[in-house]
């Protein structure tokens, strides 16, 4: 099992060391191009695998050019003294995620009603390894079931490799909340690993 | 790394680590960037659904590309006791005598006390009594003539207490409690159908650390003193006191939910909440909240725990956060939020109180004290 986990793009990344990475560029000069092209080489592909884990690799690059969208007219907005820049960027991509699911959702029952289609009776996690497939079924199914604050805070660390600090700018939340509620999801899904080799 | 972190690794893997193409994406991001002019930000003067309030706001579907059955909702933040509940689809005061901003800079001027010092060995005591959300939101199965979500709300009545001691390398303590009340909100199944809360681990309990740290195993470890952790006394030495400062603070903190003034409102109040702000910052930061844009007493009279106050919000669509303030005194006495015109959830009455919390503190000699 390899160890070097939760880094989508297959570049390993210590979570808890800040990198060149996070030294932005001057979003608010006068040369957006440039900043935006520095902003997007360095976190663009880590993104879009955090997104392609959220809502499936063909909604991600959609979600992944509107979150640049959105950070590119809210450049003005974004003090670097106050949040780190990954926090920033993952807390718009994390809003579009709501909204992406919100309209999903309509969709569904836009184009679904009364129409006799079943219900998928899977979540949308899924896991790819057959070797762990009833450790990640479990974990899969109980990720469906959090609230959206608890899988926002548990992915952006776990996958998108954001530190408790970096999801409290990004969710908006006191980075005291944020450990709370880091602690309460890992224990409780460690829980059910456990369980499960009883 | 643990066998939780190897676990969530294989969750979504394949999509995760897929190496597509991002040229296109780069490409039309650059495009706009280079057609950006310089200048004020265009973005939060749009009306767009992500001004939206996210930590008050539970959002009805889960992080999901497709429809997921059955999502469990236990909501965020505060709520409220009898009295608010009752008022709850009345908000619109009676007689109104006075302005949101006369109301604020009154108790701004009134506040005359003089934060106690602490002497070595004793405690800041803080307790907040509080009503939160519990409740289920279920996906609807996509052949279902009704396609309305489905789910149920509870208000769980619980208590946080804290000590802080004045020397804050030492150990702080954190005891939560659920008490016994527990209120109907509604829901599209019966009352009786509905499952009731149960307290998930963090929920009660008593968790000592030295300098708040009561959850240790967390990385990177809480720093003593952090001036980023309202939760930290040093926080608020570091804030400005001149209201438009404050202003500008608040504009900051909340930019990456649009600034609008009910977002910035809800920071401010949520801030408060903490019971930490000494009274010298506590008048800048009421007189802050009086020059944001539509702020309004929404109701003359609310009671919590005893304490009266009147109650001042910004309008929001979905929910509506109220500071709860002795216009008298200049005591902050808790805080409610209020289901707007179109409340989260369908089964939600708009206007009703959707949770609240009283706050007090106090200078104690012991820990545990209270």
């Amino acid at each position: 099992m390899t160890r070097l986990t939760g880094t989508p793009g297959g570049v390993p990344v210590n979570r808890c060391v800040t990198t060149a990475l996070d030294k932005p560029p001057d979003l608010r000069g006068p040369d957006p191009a440039s900043a935006f092209a520095e902003l997007f080489d360095a976190h663009a592909r880590p993104l879009r695998g955090y997104l392609a884990g959220r809502v499936g690799e063909s909604a991600a690059d959609d979600l992944v050019a509107e979150t640049f969208l959105v950070a590119l007219r809210r450049r003005h907005t974004y003090d670097p003294d106050r949040a780190p820049i990954k926090g920033w960027l993952y807390g718009i991509a994390t809003n579009l995620v709501r909204e992406h699911v919100r309209r999903e959702v309509r969709g569904h029952r836009a184009g679904l009603r009364a129409v006799g289609r079943p219900e998928p009776d899977h979540g949308t996690f899924v896991a790819d390894r057959v070797d762990a497939e009833r450790a990640s079924k479990l974990v899969a199914a109980a990720l469906n079931d959090l609230r959206d604050e608890d899988r926002d805070a548990l992915l952006l660390t776990s996958w998108a490799g954001l530190t408790p600090a970096e999801v409290a700018a990004a969710l908006g939340e006191p980075a005291s909340t944020v450990r709370s509620r880091l602690h309460r999801t890992r224990a409780r899904l460690q829980a059910l690993l456990t369980d499960k080799d009883r | 790394m643990s066998d939780l972190d190897d676990v969530l690794d294989q969750i979504n893997h394949r999509a995760r680590h897929s190496t597509g193409d991002l040229d296109d994406i780069r490409a039309r991001v650059l495009t706009a960037a280079a057609e950006e002019p310089p200048g004020p930000d265009r973005f939060t003067a749009r009306k767009t659904a992500s001004r939206r309030l996210r930590w008050a706001v539970p959002v009805a579907a889960a992080a999901a590309a497709v429809l997921v059955a059955g999502i469990a909702l236990n909501q965020a933040p505060p709520t409220t006791t009898d009295s608010a509940l009752t008022v709850a689809t009345s908000s619109a005061p009676a007689v109104q005598l006075l302005s949101a901003q006369e109301v604020l800079n009154n108790a701004a001027d009134a506040i005359k006390a003089v934060d106690p010092v602490l002497a070595p060995g004793q405690y800041r005591f803080i307790r907040e009594h509080a009503w939160y959300q519990r409740g289920v939101t279920m996906g609807v199965p996509v052949d279902a003539p009704d396609q309305t979500p489905r789910g149920y709300t509870w208000l769980k009545e619980v208590a946080y207490e804290k000590w802080i001691p004045q020397d804050q390398s030492q150990d702080w303590l954190e005891r939560r409690a659920w008490l016994p009340g527990l209120k109907w909100l509604g829901g599209s199944v019966p009352q009786s159908e509905a499952r009731e809360p149960e307290a998930t681990d963090t929920d009660t309990g008593e968790r000592r650390g030295k300098c708040g740290n009561f959850f240790p195993d967390a990385q990177p470890a809480k720093a003593c003193g952090d001036p980023t952790d309202w939760d930290n006394p040093a926080f608020y030495e570091a804030l400005p006191r001149d209201p438009q400062a404050i202003v500008d603070y608040l504009r900051g903190a909340t930019a990456h939910r649009g600034s609008s003034p009910a977002v910035m409102f809800h920071w401010g109040v949520q801030v408060l909440r903490s019971g930490l702000m000494p009274a010298d910052l506590r008048a800048g930061w009421y007189r802050a909240l009086a020059l944001l844009d539509g702020v309004k007493v929404y109701e003359s009279a609310v009671t919590l725990d005893g304490r009266t106050g009147v109650a001042i919000g910004i309008e929001d669509e979905e929910e509506r956060r109220d500071l709860i303030v002795d216009p008298a005194t200049g005591e902050f006495i808790g805080e409610r939020t209020v289901a707007g015109p179109k409340p989260h959830h369908s089964w939600i009455t708009p206007g009703t109180v959707t949770g609240y919390s009283a706050i007090t503190t106090k200078v104690v000699d012991a820990i545990g004290q209270s």
